[in-house]
């Protein structure tokens, strides 16, 4: 058995859907077929429990599990495969063979972070992302957003101030 | 020093070695912030071109209706019952003129609410109100020889008196509620269930053993174990009826109320406050979140705003 009880499959479904379904878009470039797509290695992962064994890592277990749904697919759509006219399909794969874990290890980190964001005010999540994510200076995102260097370095603060209470709590 | 200061002048690489070592001992703190501090220092170019946020609460409605519907699905359909449905599509499709019915099998009907409550009545003439927000009704049985539905999310049921066919809800597992005619709110939601009882009895049968409810009675399954008390709650329909009744309770039990019928969060200072006598005495009839606080602002004399979908009660207190 993989999963102990429904409750514990909800707890897996909602730490996985987001980061997964990311991944899943990352190769089908689809978002409802990636989001459709990852619905369904749930619900058959759910259906099969019984027979399933526990696994050591259920993360990259998942995101395997998504990475094979979504090449199967891939596969499967002639329509892919005609574009590809001539082209095999086989190197696919190996392309996306550079370590699952620390595949899985980045999509959970950057869940993690973006769930954590979603705890900051708007303008304050703008600060951030510009000076952490898009590594724009002080200076150059009080240019752009038409403020003071002194309010930039503001939101930073209160930026932190409450991603540590977030990240504490979760 | 404050620690966000000092983080941000390490993250900016402008820290001094003597602030450099208060981190360490920031460090040396707790697990966690040595964790938060990994997180931080780590680029996620990734989350700005591209990262997007799906919704996993509609996604998980679907897989698990999908999954109540698998498990209520007949396990061996006999194959030519499988043939006739399809020969009975095929022929309407084409003709739409046959009538079918007696040898189509029932076809399980699906109701789900989308942003309205949404209101229907089934082929007994039991009224039903679904709650907003995708709350799902499903039919699994033909109503013959009882009336059986599954019920994900919340609604209100005012069951027809029919006492050859018994009306029965499925909840969860082998969980179900068995009633004759009777009026009462239902949410079953994650593997928990809220029923209260306005009208006749039901009877709630979970894990094997059978408990009787009456009027007035309100029954909660939570983490695992039920509790059976007399309801006091005037608001449990409030989704239904649009109406909220603040019979001198407490500002912050007003508050929860709202919280739970507007579906928001709001935020006051409860601690610093003293909310003691903070009584409330009111009632809103089709009152939206805005009218609701901007009268409650005039009687206790608060500021509020909202922001980013949360409501942020400032200088409340009680005189």
């Amino acid at each position: 058995m993989l999963f102990v009880d429904k409750a514990a499959f909800k707890t897996v479904f909602n730490a996985h859907y987001v980061p997964l379904c990311n991944y899943a878009n990352s190769i089908l470039r689809s978002d409802n077929l990636s989001e459709d797509l990852v619905q369904d290695v749930f619900f058959h992962l759910w259906k099969n429990n019984s027979t399933l064994e526990p696994v050591d890592n259920l993360s990259a277990f998942l995101f395997t599990a998504v990475k094979n749904k979504a090449f199967e697919h891939i596969r499967a759509d002639k329509a892919y495969k005609k574009a590809l006219s001539g082209y095999s399909t086989e190197g696919i794969e190996d392309k996306t063979e550079i370590s699952m874990s620390s595949l899985t290890h980045k999509y959970m980190s950057m869940e993690r972070l973006s769930s954590l964001m979603r705890h900051l005010p708007p303008k304050c999540k703008n600060v951030f992302a510009l000076h952490k994510l898009n590594g724009l200076t002080y200076a150059e995102i009080a240019a752009s957003e038409g403020i003071s260097i002194k309010t930039v370095e503001n939101h930073m603060i209160k930026a932190l101030k409450i991603l540590r209470t977030e990240y504490a709590k979760s | 020093m404050d620690i966000e200061k000092l983080l941000l002048k390490v993250l900016n690489d402008e820290a001094s070695s003597k602030e450099y070592a208060a981190l360490e001992s920031w460090k040396k703190e707790s697990e966690e912030n040595i964790k938060l501090l990994q997180e931080l220092q780590t680029k996620h170019t990734d989350i700005q071109d591209g990262y997007k946020d799906y919704d996993k609460n509609a996604a998980w409605h679907k897989v698990e209706s999908r999954i109540l519907q698998s498990e209520q699905a007949p396990q061996h359909k006999p194959a030519y019952l499988k043939w006739a449905s399809l020969a009975a599509i095929l022929l309407v499709g084409l003709y739409g003129l046959f009538h079918f019915s007696n040898q189509e099998p029932a076809v399980p009907k699906e109701y789900k609410s989308a942003e309205q409550t949404m209101q229907f009545a089934l082929e007994d003439k039991t009224d039903i109100w679904l709650r907003d927000g995708g709350s799902q009704l499903n039919v699994v049985s033909d109503f013959e020889e009882e009336r059986r539905v599954a019920l994900i999310g919340e609604a209100f049921f005012d069951v027809a008196h029919d006492t050859d066919r018994p009306f029965i809800i499925e909840l969860d597992n082998q969980d179900y509620v068995r009633v004759v005619g009777t009026s009462f709110n239902l949410v079953n939601e994650g593997g928990e269930f809220d029923l209260t009882l306005y009208s006749g009895v039901v009877e709630l049968h979970m894990n094997n053993r059978t408990i009787t409810l009456h009027k007035g009675d309100r029954a909660k399954k939570i983490n695992g174990s039920l509790v059976k008390y007399r309801n006091n709650d005037s608001n449990i329909t409030s989704w239904k009826s649009n109406e909220l009744v603040f019979d001198n309770i407490n500002i912050s039990e007003a508050f929860e109320v709202m919280e739970a019928h507007f579906n928001i969060t709001i935020d006051y200072n409860s601690r610093t406050n003293n909310l003691e006598g903070c009584a409330i005495r009111s009632k809103f009839t089709n009152e939206n979140l805005e009218g609701v606080l901007s009268e409650l602002s005039d009687i206790l004399g608060f500021n509020y705003k909202t922001v980013d979908g949360k409501v942020l009660i400032k200088d409340l207190a009680c005189n």
